[in-house]
């Protein structure tokens, strides 16, 4: 695929692969809307350079799914737990918690927050967001739903 | 005994924003679609003497490039004076100018980057209090000529765009009858929004110069009156389409992004024109009013509150757009909650040079609040007892007057009071792990609560239709916007419980003015109780058409039957489908349809009874319901640094009746972070008009680290007139939250800031004063 | 126009720095530099990214710690070596910008931005870390302490790259701190750090206050020298700084309450704090001698068994 090399791995998907479900909520790096995972690890897809994925693996919302192809254990915590309002946030939300249990499968509340620090969400306050994470880790636990 | 309506249904919306399929207004994408920009002023007060466009018009890719001469309209809601565009002056840093629409992004940022714009620079005036003298440059030199509404009362010649004054009893009895008298200031800053969804439109004129914007706008059918009294054509020629909303407390109402969109897609006829806000635009664009409050209240020796005296200054930016109106909203409630028989709030909104300030989560009321509930703190001390007997003594009970002559009724106060003591003063375990974790640091603790209440818009007017298609599915049709509160979650319980079916059945509309009934708007709280109602109300009336129809195949009364579990039950026990009883009505495979629809505008309002003939102006200060909240605050000061941990939030809103618990806790729970980074965190900071932190890095909203554990508890003082009780609860859920905090901080260090937000250096500030004063003492 | 390069070895970095010159500006993560490309405030024909240099990849514990150029924040931040033996620079990893971020940026980008704010910088500067540059022409030696010349400049010359960062083994009864003090606790630049390292000349032991003696009275009964004593700080001054002045009053002194207290004064004194968005210098001032003293102290309580 050719692209100019300005290009931003979020512009990328959202433009030229018409992936929109990874958000722009600053263009900064400063508010997580835009995480996406780069071989399985989270990052700011507004500041990605597109030219440096040649050879990663990018892995969006669209594409998290258990192993039924049923959506992930995550996406139904979110839903069932109330953590979703606007639901602006949540993609990014999600895979930085999908990073989060990759690296820590039962990780404590502090280290939830720890791991979520960098998505901004205006309508939630993070409560649920918390409580969501940790049923999903329970759920993953048990071999998912 | 409800089947569904109380209970946590999950958000219907749910699963389309968890697998990021939902889509908001940057992901749309049309044929033919360019990308709108615009440049905005880089002075904060002047007339633009030239506008050179040359070398921009010739960057490839560009369709259209306007200036106010080229569409000069004016819009507003209050106040008509915004132009779409600036015309011969600008009164802020950030203005639009220059629009232009090309083919792509980097041709747009391009051209823009090529226009030359000469401003002739004005005396500018950034102070509200300084705007207000005598010699203050005028932002609005012939502000009078402007269209207003009603509820608008400016001094002319002035910056003053709004004044009035609202008694009760006789100040001068109350304060003689006092024994105490205590003078305050407080003050609010400018804040954002700060809603992760930038704002963003599409608009499209086709040939024949009919309007169609697709956006995030939280109240179409305004907007689309708005668009049409601009422009001067019928409302018929504008369509306003509005589908999820990444957040909005109010910022995305009235014309912003919209304005561009519109302005552009004149121009270039039939193509449609996308606006999308960068970040900073979205800063330098739309603001919450900061406020001065300066409190004056009697008290007797035993805690009664006598009289309470109020001024406020608001900052209104350049433009009025809400301005007016939210001073009226939050001056009727500057008197907090509480029974004072004598009191009187004199408001001033003021246009200062600075980007418009608008409607934001509270309307008016976190500003107020902040000011009387700090102030209560600081009357307790003073007399010896416990902010929690001062407020008990004093809080509204049911049939309380409060200053706009109003009697309160279903008033949940005293509950949500008690339950936030109980809730503070019971031993945490969670709490003090937390103070383990906490750094290095001289920590010392303090509780704080507050309490607040609040009213909606009125008069407003909600319809809804609720049709039964053949098979039994339901549609619910309304123009409310579901911008994250889960209002079309609550709508579908209440079309469920009605109608005796299961919530899956049940689609909710988008808003789009060409297709869903009015709504005055998606705000003020007001959407559960009015669009509720009416969509209650349709319900009823499609129930009632389908059991008449029912009744005619039963061979019974209407009366006799009823719905439930999907289907239509007879008393002998005899039942049919929904799809049966429409089938059987009108004939094998003509199809079938019910259309229920209701129109609902509040009959009659309560508590008006010593008022006499009263006639609603627009915008009244009456309100047909107000809700009721507490909440506390567990907070950790260092002592060297000035920084604040918030350790603990507990809340207890009256919300009349919970539709959806789920629901009124997760809107509480935001509310609070909102509230929490108002009093420690957020603020505007300025050079000269110009916004320096326009962006996330330096515009601070709390983080997941920030925010505490943050309990709900949710009083159910029902509302004869909501829909099964039900009143508002997104609007007032921050009011307390800042003064709690500001009166742990106090409560924990002795340290009063009567500034937002309580930042760190003006605590360590206070914190050294006072330890200088205190060895003072001792020399 | 803008050309994106992908060399795989040292040599065709070198080859394109010394054919395109200040036309080419060097890419780690991006965290930085990709985005004031977006912005427009950087205008580079070319961009060589350095992503995919495997001599600038790595984590070595060899008689110390050698980091290469390109190792991202979040691999400092989990090694355990680190977490061990340098604990300022694990501190600091801790609370840079945020996971997403420490990602993708790398500790020879954070350090070559030169930021006065760099958050790895007060830490790397009390570990007496030193910065290993390599060019055409050869390789160098410079320690932190003179890698930064200015805002957004080192001493590095055109041609020349970080290849690694060399953190000699701390000696016997040693440890550090890094304090970052912040607006908020995540997403943030720091409105002031302080890092300490320090090293005493014997075991702390088990000091346990008591009802009789503060923990202060048994740490001056104990009468544990402090044989090397390091401070840096970040935002107080144009470029991060070590506060040697500060460092001289602790230094070769039996560790006391009263010797602390003296150095974080002095520390306070050395540096040139001013106003900025972020903060004020008044307060960053007030808070350097505070946090000196924490960190100092807090180093100690690293050192209690």
């Amino acid at each position: 695929m050719e692209i100019e090399p300005k290009t931003t791995l979020l512009d990328l998907l959202r433009q030229n692969l018409g992936l929109t479900g990874t958000k722009e909520g600053c263009g900064t790096g400063d508010c997580g809307a835009c995480t996406v995972l780069v071989d399985g690890k989270a990052v700011n897809s507004c500041l990605y350079p597109a030219c440096e994925v040649e050879g990663r693996e990018v892995l969006t919302i669209e594409g998290i799914k258990d192993k039924d192809g049923n959506p992930h254990p995550l996406q139904r915590a979110f839903v069932e737990e109330g953590a979703i309002q606007c639901g602006f946030c949540t993609p990014g939300l999600i895979m930085a918690a999908y990073a989060l249990l990759l690296e820590n499968p039962k990780p404590t509340d502090e280290e939830i927050k720890r791991g979520i620090a960098g998505n901004l969400c205006r309508c939630t306050g993070y409560v649920q967001v918390v409580e969501a994470i940790k049923k999903a880790s329970s759920y993953l636990e048990g071999g998912g739903p | 005994m409800s089947d569904i309506v109380g209970k946590p249904l999950m958000r219907i919306d749910g699963w389309a924003k968890a697998t990021g399929q939902a889509l908001y207004v940057a992901d749309l994408v049309f044929p033919g679609m360019l990308v709108g920009k615009f440049l905005g002023s880089t002075c904060a007060h002047g007339r633009i003497k030239n506008i050179n466009l040359e070398k921009a018009k010739r960057v490839k890719g560009v369709k259209a490039i306007i200036t106010g001469r080229d569409f000069p309209y004016l819009h507003g809601e209050c106040i008509i004076n915004i132009p779409f565009l600036a015309i011969d002056k600008v009164r802020y840093v950030g203005e639009p100018v220059v629009a232009v629409a090309a083919e792509d992004e980097e041709a747009a940022k391009e051209a823009l980057s090529l226009v030359e714009v000469e401003y002739e620079e004005l005396p500018a005036v950034f102070d509200p209090e300084e705007a207000m003298r005598e010699d203050a440059p005028l932002i609005h030199e012939e502000m009078e000529k402007y269209q207003y509404i009603s509820a608008v009362k400016m001094i002319p010649k002035t910056n003053i765009c709004q004044h009035f004054v609202l008694s009760l009893g006789s100040l001068e009895e109350g304060f003689a009858q006092s024994d105490y008298i205590f003078e305050d200031r407080f003050t609010t800053p400018q804040v954002q929004h700060a809603a992760i969804e930038t704002h963003g439109s599409i608009a499209q004129v086709d040939t024949q110069g009919r309007i169609t914007l697709w956006g995030q706008n939280d109240s179409p059918h305004r907007a689309r009156k708005e668009i049409a009294q601009a422009l001067g054509i019928p409302q018929a020629r504008v369509r306003v389409i509005t589908g999820y909303v990444g957040g909005n407390f109010g910022g995305k109402g009235g014309l912003k992004s919209e304005a561009i969109a519109i302005a552009l897609a004149h121009k270039v006829r039939g193509r449609p024109v996308k606006v999308i806000f960068t970040r900073e635009e979205v800063f330098r664009t739309i603001t919450r009013s900061g406020c001065i409050v300066y409190l004056k209240t009697g008290v007797r020796r035993d805690g009664k509150i006598m009289a309470r005296e109020v001024k406020l200054i608001w900052d209104t930016g350049a433009y009025a757009e809400k301005g007016p109106t939210i001073s009226l909203h939050g001056g009727s409630l500057s008197l907090g909650p509480y029974d004072i028989p004598h009191g009187r709030v004199e408001s001033f909104t003021v246009f200062t040079n600075k980007p418009m300030s608008g409607a934001m989560r509270g309307y008016g009321l976190p500003q107020v609040a902040f000011a009387y509930e700090s102030q209560m703190d600081l009357i307790a001390e003073r007399l010896g007892i416990s902010p929690y007997e001062l407020r008990m003594k004093n809080i509204v009970h049911e049939r309380s007057k409060v200053v706009t002559g109003q009697r309160l009724y279903a008033v949940g106060l005293e509950e949500c009071l008690i339950k936030v003591k109980e809730e503070l003063e019971r031993p945490d375990e969670a709490v003090e792990r937390k103070v383990k974790l906490l750094p290095l640091g001289n920590w010392v603790r303090g509780k704080g609560l507050a309490v607040s209440y609040k009213s909606t818009k009125t008069p407003t007017v909600s319809a809804a239709y609720v049709k039964i298609d053949e098979d039994g599915s339901v549609s619910i049709v309304t123009s409310t916007v579901e911008v994250g509160q889960g209002a079309h979650t609550v709508l579908t319980q209440i079309a469920a419980e009605v109608l005796g079916i299961k919530e899956e059945i049940i689609t909710v509309s988008f808003a789009d003015t060409d297709v869903t009934p009015y709504d005055t708007s998606t705000t003020a709280s007001r959407s559960t109780y009015h669009m509720g109602n009416a969509v209650l109300q349709a319900a009823l009336d499609a129930k009632r058409q389908l059991l008449a129809l029912a009744g005619s195949l039963f061979k019974c009364s209407p009366e006799q039957l009823e719905m439930r579990e999907g289907l239509v039950w007879a008393r002998d026990g005899r039942k049919m489908t929904i799809s049966q009883v429409l089938r059987d009505t009108f004939g094998p495979g003509a199809g079938a349809a019910v259309l229920g629809k209701a129109v609902f505008s509040p009959d009659g309002i309560l508590g008006l009874e010593d008022l006499g003939e009263v006639k609603l102006e627009a915008f009244s200060t009456f309100s047909v319901f107000h809700s009721y909240a507490a909440q506390g605050a567990e907070v950790a000061v260092d002592l060297d640094t000035g920084m604040v941990r918030v350790l603990k939030i507990v809340a207890a809103h009256d919300v009349g009746r919970a539709i959806n618990p789920v629901n009124c806790r997760q809107q509480i729970q935001g509310a609070c972070a909102m509230g929490l980074g108002f009093a420690l965190m957020e603020e505007y900071l300025w050079r000269e008009g110009k916004v320096v932190n326009a962006d996330f890095l330096d515009y601070t909203i709390p983080t997941a680290l920030d925010c505490p554990k943050m309990e709900v508890f949710l009083v159910e003082k029902a509302h004869p007139q909501g829909p099964y009780g039900a009143k508002g609860v997104g609007e007032m859920a921050l009011a307390p939250t800042a003064p709690a905090i500001a009166n742990a901080v106090y409560n924990a260090c002795g340290v009063r800031i009567r500034d937002l937000p309580i930042k760190p250096v003006k605590l360590l500030k206070e914190l050294i004063k006072k330890r200088s004063e205190k060895e003072g003492l001792f020399q | 126009m803008l050309d994106y390069l992908k060399p795989t070895t040292l040599e065709e970095v070198f080859t394109h720095l010394d054919r395109l010159g200040s036309d080419a500006l060097l890419l780690a993560g991006g965290t930085d530099l990709f985005l004031k490309v977006k912005k427009g405030k950087l205008t580079p024909s070319f961009l060589i990214s350095l992503q995919r240099i495997p001599e600038l990849n790595f984590l070595r514990e060899d008689k110390g710690l050698f980091i290469g150029a390109t190792t991202t924040h979040r691999t400092i931040e989990k090694y355990p070596y680190v977490r061990k033996h340098y604990p300022a620079l694990a501190d600091a990893e801790d609370v840079l910008g945020s996971v997403q971020i420490r990602n993708v940026g790398t500790i020879g980008g954070n350090l070559c931005n030169a930021a006065p704010s760099a958050d790895t910088a007060p830490p790397l500067l009390v570990l007496g870390a030193k910065i290993h540059a390599v060019s055409k022409q050869g390789e160098r030696t410079i320690p932190l302490e003179d890698f930064f010349q200015a805002p957004g400049k080192t001493v590095l010359t055109p041609g020349e790259i970080v290849n690694f960062i060399e953190i000699p083994a701390p000696k016997p009864y040693t440890s550090s701190a890094y304090f970052k003090h912040q607006r908020r606790q995540a997403l943030d630049l720091p409105l002031l750090g302080v890092a300490v390292q320090i090293t005493l000349d014997r075991d702390l032991g088990d000091i346990t206050p008591s009802l009789s003696a503060t923990w202060w009275d048994c740490l001056k009964e104990r009468k544990v020298k402090c044989l090397s004593a390091r401070i840096a700080l970040g935002v107080a001054a144009p470029t991060p700084m070590r506060a040697f002045n500060a460092e001289g009053v602790l230094q070769g002194e039996i560790v006391t309450e009263e010797v602390i207290e003296e150095a974080a004064r002095t520390a306070q004194k050395e540096a040139s704090p001013r106003d900025s968005l972020r903060g004020e210098a008044w307060y960053r001032r007030e808070m350097i001698g505070l946090l000196v003293k924490r960190m100092i102290v807090t180093s100690l309580l690293r050192l209690r068994r």
